[in-house]
């Protein structure tokens, strides 16, 4: 393991300038999470991108990445940090500290992000532009806030560990107004076409209407309460539903698949991705969560095209 | 290709009784039917032996009539739909629910897989490739039926990678045996390639750029002078449907380039189409005189387009700079309405790969790196195969210039293609060329006094559904001087 300022190594933005970053929590307390891009012209994969950049390490179980105005945002989770990135030369260009828990960044406006937290009933307003934490949203007898949506100026957030609700907050007044009741464990949250929340939560997946806060269907995905990923296309009508095999369903559709979209090929899947230009899908195998994990990537039809090496535990992904 | 909506009128013409005939003009005050598949995309793959059903939900379908149209003609007139899998290949069905006041249209496809063992398409240069030390080569096979499969690189007999893709450098020189594998549970294939690491490799690569023409050998126009052109020196198309089809296609099994010149020569001359197949096929016509450029409309191109069939072909100019009788010079791009303004990519390239099995689709792989398929379309172009029989090659590439395509499903089921300004071939029933439209490789204009040889070459890479891809068919090409 690697501390403190290293040599580093310049990246020039690739000219193609459409990639995917890949984020690898690493393990827990190993301090072993690293960052991948992956040019999805070229095919080349560059591995360990921030160290190789900054000379430091990207810290212990990165969570998550969000790019937002030119700048990507890498969530630390047990690091407690947001490294603030240039998405081109993966270089650093500010962090934002004295967090606890972070899981996941929402940028309400230009000068106001919230992020969620593992273990603390507060959400944490930042100031994105500034680097500093400008103030909080107390959550009051949720610990855990995770996934969020807005939808007009209302702010949709999963309460995951030990939880079943899906909070409500006012993003002018940032305040919780309400909730809504969902199966245990809420993570993932997405908005489609139809301005309808779809959640997943406890081998299920809800879709939720945001404008009376109610629950119009529940979709069994799995009857052992597995966690599902969730993602959606660039058109926002068709949802991906990764739950030991992928499941594809439109928006509109009123019954869950009854064939998977692409069969496991018995893999720990651990995270899903879907480009939102080209619609190609992207899976991660975490193997063994151990050895660096794989990126298995597929045609918008389900064809397999390429099968990658990332990092460890490879769970997020966010595209440039 | 657009031959088949002559098979279709008949049947829209039957949908339309189907639908019942009301003298007077109603009110009709529903939204138009919407059709849900389970899959959103319409695309289901098979295993051989397996059945399909499809019901699909209709919304605001009161009183409709449905009607399943597999490769354009109608198999089902139920609601449900079972398909059964007993022959590999591609399948478009279409379904339709046919209101009193209005016809929508969903395309489905199904793709039969055959028995899946991997196959590996890989452009490996005939002596193997050559990189200096400390450059990169990435190495992306295409691997048909990798479902579940597992990879393998071996260099020289050690393992140093399980992916897909490989990404070489090294520092040393000399020469590296590669070994690639895919393997799933049906079988599994390998290639064997070289790599030398040189400091001369790549030394002979430049970019080949038309010299400008001499102008000095001018043949001009005699009493038995033909407008027709006289000689055809090449024929290269790039994989499709009517490629080695012995019906509307006309081939009768071509194995020579010689025999490809003859038949593309003898179609023309009867005033039948010639396929130049999807994206970078070609054909090069000579004349028995010189065509002037007097700044007015000098080619007459024709192809088979009709309203909304456009498959736009670019037309490229050369004259005899030295003499020899041989397109051997430089081609120069006749510009479009696209240029400058539309989407064009010069340089685009293509390479298409030889199927290995009977009926299957053509893989190919873009100077992007992007990959697709010339699908194989079995119901209506059962030939063995859609790669010309001719080019013996596991692969061959076509570089070109790329309009981006236009062509869409419309919402009554059909594929519409809309045609470009002007400016292209098989695009709509304007055939004529300007030589003043002629540019340089870099976009400029360039004046030619008179040109000796034409090209014309498929300008899209696009399909479209069951009426598979777009392709520039050409029937004649005329010097337009002596019949104006």
């Amino acid at each position: 393991m690697k501390y403190g300022p290293s040599e580093t190594e310049a990246f020039l933005p690739g000219p193609s300038s459409k990639g995917l970053f890949i984020v690898n929590e690493g393990n827990f307390m190993y301090g072993n999470a690293s960052l991948s891009y992956f040019d999805t012209q070229s095919g080349i994969v560059e591995n360990e991108v921030f160290i190789r950049a900054n000379g430091i390490n990207l810290g212990d179980v990165a969570q998550s990445m969000t790019i937002h105005n030119g700048l990507g945002y890498i969530v630390v989770n047990n690091s407690g940090v947001i490294f603030v990135i240039d998405p081109g030369t993966f270089r650093l260009k500010g962090n934002i500290t004295g967090l606890i828990s972070p899981r996941h960044i929402h940028f309400v406006n230009e000068n106001k992000a919230y992020v969620t937290d593992l273990y603390r009933e507060r959400i944490t307003v930042i100031d994105p532009v500034k680097y500093t934490i400008s103030g909080s949203i107390n959550t009051p007898g949720h610990r855990s806030t995770e996934e969020m949506v807005q939808w007009k100026n209302d702010l949709f957030v999963s309460c995951w560990s030990f939880d079943n609700k899906i909070l409500v907050i006012d993003t002018q007044t940032d305040t919780v107004t309400d909730s809504i009741e969902v199966g245990n464990q809420p993570s993932r949250m997405i908005l489609d076409k139809n301005n309808k929340i779809w959640c997943a939560a406890s081998g299920e997946i809800y879709r939720i209407n945001p404008e009376n806060r109610t629950v119009e269907k529940i979709f069994t995905v799995s009857d052992d309460a597995t966690y599902s990923y969730l993602e959606m296309n660039a058109s926002k009508d068709t949802l991906y539903i990764l739950n030991r095999d992928v499941w594809r369903m439109a928006a509109d559709h009123e019954t869950f698949p009854s064939q998977p979209f692409i069969r496991n090929r018995n893999s720990r899947y651990y995270g899903l991705a879907v480009d939102p230009a080209t619609s190609h899908i992207y899976i991660a195998d975490a193997i063994d969560y151990v050895q660096p994990g794989k990126i298995y990537r597929y045609d918008p039809d389900g064809t397999p095209v390429d099968t990658l090496t990332a990092g460890i535990n490879p769970g997020a992904f966010c595209f440039k | 290709m657009n031959m088949k909506k002559n098979l279709y009128i008949p049947l829209v013409l039957m949908l339309i009784f189907l639908s019942g005939c009301n003298g007077g003009r109603e009110l009709f005050t529903l939204p138009a039917p919407e059709i849900i598949l389970e899959d959103p995309d319409g695309i289901y793959t098979l295993k051989l032996g397996n059945t399909l059903t499809l019901a699909p939900q209709v919304r605001y379908g009161q009183d409709a009539v449905y009607a399943w149209l597999m490769d354009g003609k109608t198999v089902s007139t139920q609601s449900v739909y079972v398909f059964n899998a007993d022959q590999p290949g591609t399948y478009y069905l279409t379904f339709k629910v046919i209101r009193q006041d209005i016809t929508v249209g969903k395309d489905i496809r199904i793709d039969v897989e055959r028995k899946a063992v991997p196959a590996i398409f890989f452009a490996i240069p005939e002596k193997g490739f050559f990189i200096k030390p400390d450059s990169t080569l990435i190495l992306r096979p295409i691997v048909e039926n990798c479902q579940s499969a597992t990879y393998l690189w071996i260099i020289n007999d050690v393992e140093v990678s399980r992916d897909s893709i490989y990404q070489f450098n090294t520092t040393q020189t000399g020469l590296f045996n590669f070994c690639f594998s895919a393997q799933n549970s049906e079988g599994s294939d390998e290639i064997r390639f070289s790599v030398t690491v040189s400091e001369q490799a790549g030394n002979e690569e430049g970019n080949k750029h038309p010299e400008a023409p001499t102008g000095k050998y001018f043949r001009p126009v005699q009493d038995n002078s033909r407008a027709d052109w006289n000689v055809i020196y090449d024929y290269r198309p790039a994989p499709g449907q009517f490629i080695n089809e012995s019906g509307t296609g006309g081939f009768s099994g071509e194995k020579t380039l010689q025999e490809a010149i003859l038949y593309a020569g003898e179609r023309l001359k009867n005033n039948l189409f010639v396929s130049l197949g999807a994206f970078g096929g070609y054909i090069v016509a000579g004349f028995d005189h010189s065509i002037v450029n007097d700044g007015g409309y000098n080619l007459q191109i024709e192809g088979n387009a009709h309203e909304n069939s456009s498959e736009p072909g670019i037309v490229w100019v050369m004259q005899d700079s030295n003499g020899n009788g041989l397109p051997d010079d430089g081609w120069f791009e006749l510009r479009g309405s696209e240029d400058p303004g539309g989407k064009v990519t010069r340089n685009y390239s293509i390479t298409y790969f030889k199927p290995r099995q009977p009926g299957s689709n053509v893989h190919w792989i873009d100077n992007n790196g992007i990959t697709g398929t010339v699908d194989y379309l079995g119901a209506y172009h059962d030939q063995e195969s859609y790669y010309p029989l001719w080019i013996e090659d596991e692969y061959y590439t076509l570089i070109g210039t790329c309009l981006e395509s236009r062509n869409y499903l419309s919402q009554t089921g059909s594929w519409i293609s809309p045609p470009y300004e002007w400016g292209y071939a098989d695009n709509d029933r304007q055939a004529l060329f300007r030589l003043s439209d002629a540019v340089t490789p870099e976009g400029d204009p360039i004046d030619l006094e008179f040109i000796d040889f034409v090209k014309i070459q498929t300008g899209v890479n696009g399909k479209s559904g069951w009426l598979g891809e777009i392709s520039t068919e050409i029937t004649g090409i005329r010097d337009y001087n002596l019949i104006k």
